[in-house]
This record gives structure tokens, C-alpha cells and sequence, in this order.
């Protein structure tokens, strides 16, 4: 790891996709089984309201049933992140992410749970200015890459980790924009192989692809909705690879490589 | 070892690490390893009190209720959201 002073995005990003990959299949797995639950009620919720459409303030009840359901399978994702960051952590420090992975401390866990409903509640409060959506997921990242450092319960030692771990905006705001165009790539790859998958259904005798056709249209606002959410599962996990290794450099400033280069400069001083 | 630096707290002995939280140069019986990081017996007493208050109950059920305080804002705020934006269709 080159010394963290000198740490730009492409380092983050590099460092990143090493740490999923060190991580391996299994956390992977876990975690996209966690996180696959809330991104499909997310895409039947946002699917629900668009076709209320102006009916919708009528629907109120029906809309919050869902908007809790997404509400606590926020849990098991949160459990997911925290464990995935703490694989990616271990990595990183050059141990095996064995089952010690599993072991998320109960204040952590809590810590991250408390700051992702904080965030989730700003995304929605600022949902309808849409420039705000991408610092939310930003903070929501940095909050699952923060919050294994929170050292004691309450309200305010979160969100000081959170902000403490926020530096070097330009470098978050490149990782913010990569990612963007990561779920672009992403969203019309698995649109291709959909459509490529419907393709070679016409191929077999006795299936009838014009209905698949239908429904994996881009008009379908459910199909469309479903693909952006298997899109933002692809994208995810290196996001939080990549805000692990972020993390994890800006501590190193106050840790081991910032010590090691203090410790030669001061010895060069002594012996000058 | 630090060459010519000596332990803050017994200038007769020679530095071995510096504290990773305050700095300061100690020598190889003041410094304790934690974590693979060297700190300095004060720092070390002020991180156990910290762990020490991280089993304070208030945190707790302020975090707990701020959770769930959160939970349901935020089903609300996601309702409000969706029929305002439905509603601009």
C-alpha cells in the first residue's frame, strides 16, 4: 500500500477491486442473498407508485406497508455490509476473511443500523431534488466503512465517525462519479444479456419468446426497475470495496505508514 | 529503537516507539503494543475507558430510539416522496 499522503482515486479504486476480489465468492454470495430482498421491495414500491401515479395520495396506507417492509429488510442488508466491509478489512491487513468475518460487534452493527436509517430518511426527504440522491449513497457507503471504528453508543460518536472519515471530497466525488457509470455499464449489460436470453428461448422448439419480449421490454417500468436493481447489486459490493480501502488510508495517516515516515524523519534529524 | 531519543517518562532510557495517539517517544517498558499499534500507558488507561463506556446503557436505548424514531420518519418521508413525484407524472 503506497503511503497514505499521496492516495488518489485511482489508487482507492485499484485497492478496491483487489479486496473484493481477495474477499472472494462466499461474502459475495451473502451478501448479494441480503441485499437482493430490499432491492426488489424497492423496485416493487417505486413499481406500485408509478402506476398509482396521480392516485397514489389515495393509496397512502398501501405505499407505507411497503415503505416499512423496505424498512426492515434494511436490517439483514445493513448485517450484509457490515460483514462484507469487515471481510474487506481483514483482507486488507493481509489476514484470510474466514468466519471471523461473521463476527460483527453488536456496536457496530448498531452504530451502522442507526446511521443507514438517518441516511435512508434524508435520501426520501431529498428524493424530489434528485442532485441529493448521490450524496446520500455516498454517505450511506461511507457510514458502512465508518462505522466499524465507532467507540461508544449514543447519537453523536456515529455521525463524528462518519464525518471524521469524509475528507478528501474530490476523491469521493471521483469514486461517486466511476460508480455511477459502473451502473450505467451495468444496467445495459444485463439488458443485452436479457435480451440475448430471450433471443435463444426463440431457438428452442415449443417456447413462445413473444411474451418473454413483453415483459423484458424497456418499456415495462417493472422491468426497467428490476434490471437498475440487479445493476446497483453488481455495483455495490466494489463500492464498499473501494470505501473500505478509503477508509482504510485515511486512518493509515494516523496509524502505521504516517508513523513509519515520522519515525525516518526523526531519526534523520538525530542523526543530522 | 529511536538512536539518542530517550523515553518521555524516563529520560535515562533509550526511546523504543512513539505513541501512536499523543506522540510522545517511550521507551520499550511504556510501550505496549495494541492492535500491532505502540501506545503509551496513559493513552492506552484512556482507550480501556473508552471501551469501558461503551457499555453505557444511555447510548444504548438513545441509539435504539433514535433507530426506530428514524424507521418510521423514514417510511413516511419515502410515502410523502413517491406520491409527490407520482403526482408530478
Amino acid at each position: 500500500m503506497r503511503p497514505a499522503r499521496t492516495f488518489g482515486l485511482l489508487d482507492v479504486l485499484d485497492e478496491g477491486v483487489e479486496a473484493v476480489a481477495a474477499v472472494g465468492g462466499p461474502f459475495l454470495g451473502l451478501f448479494w442473498l441480503l441485499a437482493l430482498p430490499l432491492r426488489l421491495a424497492q423496485a416493487h414500491f417505486l413499481y406500485e407508485a408509478v402506476q398509482l401515479g396521480g392516485e397514489a395520495a389515495r393509496h397512502g396506507r398501501y405505499l407505507g406497508e411497503l415503505a416499512l417492509l423496505q424498512g426492515v429488510l434494511l436490517v439483514p442488508w445493513c448485517w450484509g455490509r457490515a460483514v462484507f466491509v469487515r471481510a474487506c478489512r481483514l483482507g486488507l491487513e493481509g489476514q484470510r476473511p474466514g468466519l471471523a468475518a461473521l463476527r460483527v460487534g453488536a456496536l457496530p452493527f448498531a452504530g451502522l443500523l442507526y446511521l443507514t436509517v438517518l441516511v435512508e430518511a434524508l435520501t426520501w426527504a431529498t428524493a424530489w431534488t434528485v442532485v441529493a440522491l448521490p450524496v446520500c449513497v455516498l454517505l450511506s457507503a461511507l457510514a458502512a466503512g465508518a462505522a466499524p471504528f465507532i467507540e461508544r453508543p449514543g447519537l453523536l460518536d456515529p455521525l463524528r465517525q462518519l464525518l471524521r472519515h469524509g475528507g478528501r471530497a474530490l476523491v469521493l466525488v471521483g469514486l461517486l462519479f466511476v460508480m455511477a457509470w459502473a451502473v450505467i455499464v451495468a444496467l445495459v449489460n444485463l439488458h443485452v444479456l436479457f435480451q440475448a436470453g430471450v433471443w435463444l428461448a426463440g431457438a428452442v422448439p415449443g417456447t413462445d419468446p413473444g411474451r418473454w419480449r413483453a415483459l423484458l421490454h424497456w418499456r415495462n417500468p417493472r422491468y426497467w426497475l428490476v434490471l437498475l436493481a440487479g445493476a446497483l447489486l453488481l455495483v455495490e459490493p466494489y463500492l464498499l470495496g473501494a470505501i473500505t480501502v478509503f477508509v482504510h488510508k485515511q486512518r493509515s495517516r494516523s496509524s502505521g505508514e504516517d508513523l513509519r515516515l515520522w519515525l525516518q524523519r526523526l531519526r534523520r534529524s538525530v542523526a543530522a | 529503537m529511536l538512536p539518542r531519543s530517550s523515553c518521555a517518562f524516563h529520560p535515562e532510557r533509550p526511546g523504543h516507539a512513539a505513541c501512536v495517539a499523543c506522540r510522545t517517544v517511550v521507551c520499550q517498558e511504556c510501550a505496549t503494543a495494541y492492535d500491532g499499534i505502540y501506545y503509551c500507558a496513559r493513552c492506552l488507561a484512556a482507550r480501556r475507558a473508552g471501551r469501558g463506556r461503551r457499555r453505557a446503557p444511555l447510548g444504548w436505548v438513545l441509539m435504539a430510539l433514535a433507530t426506530g424514531a428514524l424507521f418510521f420518519a423514514g417510511a413516511r418521508l419515502a410515502v410523502w416522496s413517491v406520491v409527490l413525484l407520482a403526482g408530478l407524472r
